[in-house]
Order: structure tokens, then C-alpha cells, then sequence
């Protein structure tokens, strides 16, 4: 069973990367999922760091979210241009000083965009653990762009179409 | 016509990958994943260094397993990539094959080999290599083992004699008898369902032209195998 497909509790204290999420391996520098370079631990043990304010569980100064608990940090939410309360997804108008959202919307897709560009691989986005196709489910229900096979191998969503487009099997020479 | 840069001679490659991609093989289907994507540009280097000079490369994928256990994902095979321009795709269907399945030990190689040949060669250029690289840590089946299973491909050789005869025979057609090259990273063990059959890859070792055989650890998924060996191996064959 990934990683992905394990509920919030079962997902305690194991190390992953605060950017998409991605379970880690031990001692890693980088995140293999999306390049995200990861802190020394001692970062965090020596008082860096914030406290989730959904569990309490310390994380990264740079988190988008908890990994123990899947918290989003308000990094991830839209804010207004004008006065930065938070915003509704679909809200047109701040509701605090009545500012248009549009901006506030293109200022969180630019941010977005920018991490995408830096990203090695897509923005891990905490989806439902339904999502997370088991290796029987046909390649027509996942959402993530990675398949995590029963041995365990994880393989781009790419990379499975590629073959299923390329290898032929043949009933004759 | 003579193939020519700078008056050179210079040869046309077609390449068959015939990967054993049944469970025990991922230590060599990882190390064929990885290096996939500059497999290109790490052959041209490997042979603008041994001042060898090669006008196109095509490359094909035969993925097999076993027809009485594995169904329709017992043999897998793609049309020739032409590199460089497909390398993209080419690594991507590499790096789609999951090592999985297989049954028993005994695997369908011969049946691999057998697509192999029938394989769709270039027939434009006079200076060409036909290059099949067969990478298997287990015995094959006896050919025609599992014909009488659903899915078990019709006009398959019915014997080894007559899959011999295709690859030794010039007047089939199939293979060109200057051009072939069959390099095997095999195990040197016995098939237990045929004892007429004991060392299968050997007997093809010491009875087909233009063989080439490293000898493999059976079960092992030839994690002994370096991706510069493969490399050098099919330079030399060139």
C-alpha cells in the first residue's frame, strides 16, 4: 500500500516531504517527487519550524501542509489583494473591505504557477485516498500521475500510456 | 549503394531488446529504465570512440514472460523506435514495463527470440547490424511448451530445429547472415521439462552463428550486470 493511500492517522510521524507530501527516504536531501530540497532535521529539533494548529505536530517554516495531519497552511489559500483576509474559494468579493477577488485570485495562480515551474514533478494536491487507483483499477480512474504498482514500484501515469500506445500483443508472426 | 560520411563506411542498427520482465528481473530492468532516455546519445559517444560510424539507430522492446501463467502481458512488442527522435517515447515504454508474474522459472525466451527474428529489419541499407540483446536469469521453455494455450501465438516455430533454421538459414529471409549479431545475457541452467533440452542457451551458444553469450546467475535478475558491459557488448557488435 503508497503512502498516499493511508489515512491521515496512519500517516503520523513518517517522514515526507512538505512540499507534495511524498513519502522520503532516510537521510534524504531532495525529494524525489518534486525536487524539493529537505531540511536538515536538526532544523527543527534546534526550535526551527512551526507548530500545526490542527495536531500540533512540528513542521517546516516552508510547509504547505502538515504531514501528520494534512492541515493546509494558509500558504495554499487565496487572500486578498487589498486587506489579505482569507478568501472563499469562489468568492468574488472580499468580504472584509469589498475588493474584487480577481486579483486575488491571479496573485494565488501566480504563486501556483511559480511553483510549478520549480517543481521537478506535478504539485502533490492532498486528494481523498479513493483517488489513489490500486494497482487492479483501470488507468481510466486515476487523478495522480503516478501508479504505484503491488511490487511496489511507482510509475508515471506517462510512462504506463506509453506502453500501453506502444506494446502490441500479437496472437501470430 | 555504399554508405558513406567522409568516406567512411557507416552502417545502419537495428537493435531488439528482448527483456525477461517476469518478477525477479527488476535489478536489470532498472538499470535498462534508467539509462533508457540517453541510451542514444551514451551508443554514438561509445562509438565515435571506437571511430565507428553509424548513419541511423532503431530500437525495439520485446517484454515476455510466460504463456501458461501470465495470459495476454506474455509477450509484449512495439514497432522499431527510431532514435533519436523517439527517445522520449522509446524511454517511456521502457519505463512502463513492470517486472511481475512468470509462474514457474522456466520462462518463454525462445518464443522472444523467435518474434526477434521475424522482426520488421531495414532492408534499404547494404552496411547494416541486426542486433538482438536477450536478457533472462532463467531457462526457457521448450518452444511450443504452451501451444495449447489461448493466447499462444499462431506461426511460431513448432520446434528448436526450425527456430534454428530461421535464425542460420539466409535463403528464409529473416535474418541477414553478415549482419546478425545475438548477444545473450543468460544463465547457463537446465530445463527441467525437457531433458533432451538440458542447457538451452548453450545449445544455442555452440550451435548459431554470430552468438555472443554472458553468462548469467539464474533467479538473480542479473544484478551483476553494469550498464557500461551492456553497452560495450553491443559497441563490439557493430
Amino acid at each position: 500500500m503508497g503512502f498516499f493511500n493511508k489515512k491521515k492517522k496512519d500517516r503520523a510521524g513518517e517522514n515526507c516531504c512538505t512540499s507534495c507530501g511524498a513519502a522520503l527516504e532516510a537521510d534524504s536531501m531532495f525529494c524525489m517527487e518534486c525536487g524539493t530540497a529537505i531540511p536538515p532535521k536538526a532544523s527543527l529539533e534546534c526550535g526551527g519550524g512551526k507548530l500545526c494548529p490542527e495536531c500540533g505536530e512540528m513542521v517546516d517554516d516552508d510547509s504547505n501542509f502538515c504531514c501528520s495531519c494534512g492541515h493546509v497552511f494558509e500558504t495554499l489559500l487565496n487572500r486578498c489583494s487589498k486587506c489579505n483576509a482569507i478568501l472563499p474559494d469562489e468568492a468574488e468579493v472580499c468580504s472584509m473591505c469589498g475588493a474584487s477577488t480577481e486579483e486575488a485570485v491571479s496573485i494565488s495562480t501566480a504563486k501556483t504557477d511559480y511553483v510549478s515551474e520549480t517543481a521537478a514533478e506535478p504539485i502533490y494536491e492532498p486528494v481523498s485516498v479513493s483517488a489513489i487507483s490500486s494497482p487492479e483499477e483501470s488507468s481510466s480512474s486515476m487523478r495522480s500521475s503516478m501508479r504505484t504498482t503491488s511490487s511496489g514500484e511507482k510509475i508515471k501515469e506517462e510512462e504506463i500510456k506509453a506502453a500501453e500506445r506502444n506494446f502490441h500483443k500479437p496472437s501470430a508472426l | 549503394m555504399q554508405n558513406s560520411i567522409r568516406g567512411q563506411m557507416t552502417y545502419t542498427v537495428d537493435l531488439v531488446f528482448c527483456v525477461d520482465a517476469t518478477g525477479s528481473m527488476d535489478p536489470v530492468l532498472k538499470t535498462v529504465k534508467a539509462n533508457a532516455l540517453g541510451f542514444y546519445s551514451d551508443l554514438m559517444n561509445a562509438l565515435n570512440a571506437k571511430n565507428k560510424r553509424v548513419e541511423s539507430v532503431r530500437i525495439k522492446l520485446i517484454a515476455f514472460r510466460d504463456y501458461a501463467a501470465d495470459g495476454d502481458q506474455a509477450m509484449l512488442v512495439t514497432d522499431f523506435f527510431t532514435l533519436p527522435d523517439d527517445s522520449r517515447e522509446f524511454s517511456n515504454t521502457v519505463n512502463g514495463i513492470v517486472a511481475d508474474g512468470g509462474g514457474d522459472a522456466p520462462e518463454d525466451g525462445l518464443e522472444a527470440l523467435a518474434y526477434a527474428i521475424r522482426s520488421d529489419w531495414s532492408k534499404t541499407s547494404t552496411k547494416k547490424r541486426q542486433i538482438i540483446v536477450l536478457w533472462s536469469d532463467a531457462p526457457p521453455h521448450p518452444i511450443g511448451f504452451a501451444k495449447h494455450e489461448a493466447l499462444y501465438p499462431s506461426g511460431m516455430a513448432k520446434d528448436f530445429k526450425e527456430l534454428t533454421e530461421w535464425w542460420e538459414n539466409d535463403q528464409m529471409g529473416y535474418m541477414n547472415m553478415r549482419a546478425k549479431r545475438l548477444i545473450l545475457y543468460t544463465p547457463c541452467a537446465k530445463s527441467d521439462y525437457d531433458p533432451k533440452l538440458e542447457y538451452p542457451w548453450e545449445n544455442i551458444i555452440n550451435n548459431w552463428n554470430n552468438v555472443v553469450h554472458y553468462p548469467s546467475i539464474a533467479g538473480e535478475g542479473l544484478k551483476e550486470l553494469q550498464y557500461q558491459q551492456i553497452m560495450s557488448a553491443i559497441v563490439e557488435s557493430i
